[in-house]
């Protein structure tokens, strides 16, 4: 099992060649059958607690550790089949959805249509096939080449709509925060002893006796792995990705792709372990990420840019969980959220693909009565995001939360802050969901019903959005599986009132939302844009919070948002002042904290 | 007191009326003049550090700082010449236009 | 080095005297003479410490070519940049932000062991600041000439970008 496993990222190249070639009558076609083949060996292996390694010497001489290392574990298997079940969902999907976004309505012609389609499967294959050699690899160096061609190939699906505008400056951002997080893997790849390539073994004594030590090779792995998973200041290529056609959104930048830097991570949570330091900063990171990203997502006015920064403050929390020391349960917040988030971004799809490509939220709203399958899938994947006690996302969600409690080194205030974000998450969830599918009808033409390859794959996602989280409750099956790979884990405990707090909190956000949101634009006022077909969406342009509905939420966020600039003066003897009390503090708060060692290695010993 | 312990204090008082100096003059010249007080302050330590241990590398160091300064220097004198040349009133904190 | 006690002493005092000038001195030309002497107080009291070379190049790059480089701006500038007198909420801010600073490092100074006693070898010549530079401290030292650089490129930059205004 593992022997052909270890073969996974093969899997696709069959239907890439068939795409590439123009085999087969229907675009596509050919390719759908390597994501279900993955998907189902990969459950078998981690079923069967499967193991592999592959190894071959020598690929890359002047390396330390230069071998072509491949392994099957749990967790990559777990990866495998995580990348496999979203990414036959999404291909079917995207039989559906392409063909539209490549037609007449865009300025394609028939020919031009048809080879566009088959690049995208390309795209779609080359995607796949990178993404299960990075989760497949044993060393540093084969993570790197899965790594690159992962960062690669969102680069061509984020430009592939090469008839729309800002497509291309999206794809630049995508590659200039992809290229901090490569160069910052090749420099730990360079630094690592000789033989100490292998991510499992990373935190071990001798790999860690080089240059820096454990907290240098920490931290690069963790701005590659936050590069990856846009976290902190490299959060800014998520929202523009959305350029992209709304599959490749759901696909790369919320399932798997961007999850990769939370694989890293807790693959290499042996590392982290011995850097402590490191680990407290990826906690802090990824609490700040989380809160930002919530609080962005309330001041979209496009639907799917709501939904990229909803996937930063996820990625926020999973980032938390590694942080405190809690790999497993971000690994468990990483399978859960696949499945909701991709529901959410095809769902999503459908009603963008039902408004004839209008991604604004000004456009939509009443859509419920015609789009019912549409209507049942959101609420499902927003009840699974808010944590509504017994979906998949409530159980991922409470172990992380418990994981930042349990903690001793951080004070109180900043564990509080994740759990304020589950307010943040209903709020915005409930923005979309009453806002798109409750109210008044604001799109006055004929809906684009959608087909049933639309339809169909959200079905699986929305079991999933349910059901995984019966994976660890009431039964721990899915840490028992990941024991060795990523250590012990806590069990879930429920009910408790922590979780049924937070269910609570998610909840009352959500039900905010119900009565706060508002039509700001009337109906008359699209009924002139009903006969286009679309404009051309353009990422770049500035925010309107009035412009749009429900600015009740992006008003009071702008107001805080406005309040808190008041700081800068642009005075420089403001700042100055600033930065003299600043260092004055923290001078005398490290004096309260401090024994006389800290004094002695400044003057020496007596 | 002992004499290390007099240019240690004298270091330290230094940076602080650089700080002061920094604060409180709203003219760019006198800002500059107050960095370069609190440079000269550092430096004061590091060569006495230098004496005291009886290594030398302090002095390197200050040597060293010596260049930062004299590079900081030009680029503020720089930056405030740019600034100023043209206005009325050179008064530091006029140009807001950083503001948040 | 107690018999160096009162050269120190003297050296500190006018430092501290003239830095004072130089922050309270009203017309800029005065401030910049007294940051002049202020630098030669500090060459002094190198020379004192033993530092020769270190006193040597404080005179050349700071009295010799910081201060020259001041006293052109302000001749520059108008009036000097003469200001109005600071108001009593600016002095107290100032004074009361360099106090705290003061009291930080006095305090964290103050947990540790008095200074150990001055060391044998404690007088530094070229050879050995050039075995430092070259050894130890070769990093910081590389360094220092990308930072020239950048400060040359800079203030090019800047004055290019006023000559294209119009």
């Amino acid at each position: 099992m593992s022997g052909i496993l270890i073969w996974a990222w093969l899997f696709t190249l069959p239907g890439l060649l068939m795409s590439a070639l123009g085999v087969g009558k229907r675009p596509g076609a050919a390719s759908q059958g390597g994501p279900p083949v993955m998907f189902v060996l990969a459950l078998v292996a981690l079923a069967t607690g499967a193991h592999g390694d592959f190894r071959v010497e020598g690929w890359l001489p002047f390396l330390p550790d230069g071998a072509f290392h491949l392994r099957v574990d749990a967790l990559s298997a777990l990866m495998l089949a995580v990348v496999g079940a979203v990414s036959t969902c999404v291909y079917i999907y995207s039989l559906g959805y392409i063909p539209d976004q490549v037609g007449h309505s865009a300025g394609y012609s028939d020919e031009e249509s048809e080879v566009a389609q088959r690049r995208f499967f390309c795209y779609l294959d080359f995607f796949v096939a990178s993404m299960a050699l990075l989760v497949l690899a044993g060393n540093l160096a084969v993570l790197l080449v899965g790594w690159t061609c992962v960062g690669i190939s969102s680069f061509l699906l984020i430009t592939f709509l090469n008839k729309k505008a800002g497509t291309l400056s999206a794809g630049l951002q995508a590659l200039a925060a992809n290229a901090i997080g490569d160069a910052t893997l090749l420099v730990a790849l360079v630094l690592v002893p000789m033989g100490c390539g292998d991510l499992t073994t990373l935190g071990t004594a001798p790999c860690i006796a080089g240059v820096g030590g454990a907290p240098l090779l920490a931290l690069l792995i963790f701005i590659a792995a936050a590069a990856k998973s846009a976290q902190g200041p490299l959060y800014f290529w998520l929202p523009s990705a959305m350029a992209g056609p709304t599959p490749v959104s759901a696909l790369i930048h919320a399932a798997t792709m961007v999850a990769a830097g939370v694989y890293l991570m807790a693959r290499t949570h042996g590392l982290l372990a011995a850097a402590p330091s490191v680990g407290q900063a990826t906690a802090v990171i990824g609490i700040l990420t989380a809160l930002g990203g919530g609080i962005l997502s309330l001041q979209q006015t496009n639907f799917k840019r709501s939904l990229a920064y909803s996937t930063v403050s996820q990625l926020g929390y999973m980032f938390a969980g590694i942080g405190f020391g809690a790999p497993f349960a971000a690994m468990f917040h990483l399978v859960t959220h696949a499945s909701f988030k991709a529901l959410l971004f095809l769902t999503a799809g459908v009603v963008i693909h039902a408004l004839h490509g209008r991604e604004k939220l000004s456009d939509m709203g009443g859509l419920r009565k015609e789009l019912p399958g549409a209507y049942a899938a959101f609420l499902i994947g927003s009840l699974a995001l808010i944590g509504l006690p017994l979906t998949s996302g409530s159980f991922s969600k409470d172990l992380i939360l418990e994981a930042a409690q349990g903690h001793d080194f951080m004070p109180p205030l900043l564990w509080l802050g994740l759990f304020a974000g589950v307010f943040l998450t209903g709020m915005y969830s409930g923005r979309l969901f009453f806002g798109v599918f409750h109210g008044p009808r604001r799109f006055l033409g004929e809906l684009h019903k959608p087909s049933g390859e639309l339809l169909w794959p959200l079905v699986p996602l929305a079991i999933g959005a349910l059901v995984l989280g019966y994976l660890e409750w009431p039964v721990p099956v899915l840490s028992r599986l990941l024991g060795e790979t990523v250590g012990e884990a806590e069990a879930v405990h429920f009910p408790s009132v922590m979780g049924l707090a937070a269910g609570a909190l998610g909840l009352a956000g959500f039900g905010l939302m119900a009565w706060r949101t508002e039509p700001a634009i009337q109906p008359a006022a699209v009924a002139a844009r009903a006969d286009d077909h679309g404009e051309a969406e353009h990422f770049e342009e500035p925010l309107e919070p009035n412009v749009g509905w429900s600015d009740w939420a992006a008003e009071r966020s702008y107001g805080l948002a406005g309040a808190l600039a008041g700081i800068q003066t642009g005075q420089l003897s403001r700042y100055i002042l600033v930065s003299v009390l600043g260092v004055a503090a923290i001078l005398l708060l490290t004096l309260a904290g401090s024994s006389v060692s800290v004094s002695q290695t400044f003057m020496g010993p007596r | 007191m002992n004499p290390e312990v007099l240019v240690l204090a004298t270091s330290v008082v230094l940076l602080a009326i650089g700080v002061a100096g920094a604060l409180i003059r709203r003219n760019p010249i006198a800002v500059l003049m107050s960095i370069e007080l609190m440079l000269n302050g550092a430096n004061l330590l590091l060569v006495l550090g230098a004496r005291v241990r009886g290594n030398v590398d302090g002095q390197s160091a200050a040597l060293i700082v010596l260049v930062l300064a004299a590079a900081e220097a030009v680029i503020g004198l720089g930056i405030a010449l740019a600034l100023f040349r043209d206005r009325d009133r050179v008064d530091i904190d006029e140009p807001a236009e950083v503001r948040g | 080095m107690n018999d160096l006690f009162l050269p120190l002493a003297v050296g500190c005092a006018v430092a501290l005297v003239s830095a004072l000038l130089v922050v309270l001195a009203r017309r800029p030309v005065h401030a910049v003479l007294a940051l002049l002497g202020h630098s030669l107080s500090i060459a002094a009291l190198y020379m004192i410490l033993g530092a020769d070379m270190v006193a040597v190049g404080q005179v050349l790059v700071y009295a010799g070519a910081i201060v020259v480089l001041f006293l052109f701006v302000v001749a520059l500038l108008p009036q000097g940049g003469a200001e109005d007198d600071p108001t009593l909420g600016r002095v107290l801010g100032g004074v009361v932000a360099a106090g705290a600073l003061l009291a930080g490092i006095a305090a964290w100074l103050s947990l540790g062991a008095s200074l150990p006693p001055v060391a044998a070898n404690a007088g530094g010549n070229v050879t050995e600041i050039g075995r430092s530079l070259f050894g130890r401290l070769i990093v910081p030292f590389e360094l220092t000439t990308p930072l020239l650089l950048v400060a040359i490129i800079g203030a090019v930059a800047i004055w290019r970008r006023q000559e294209r205004v119009p």
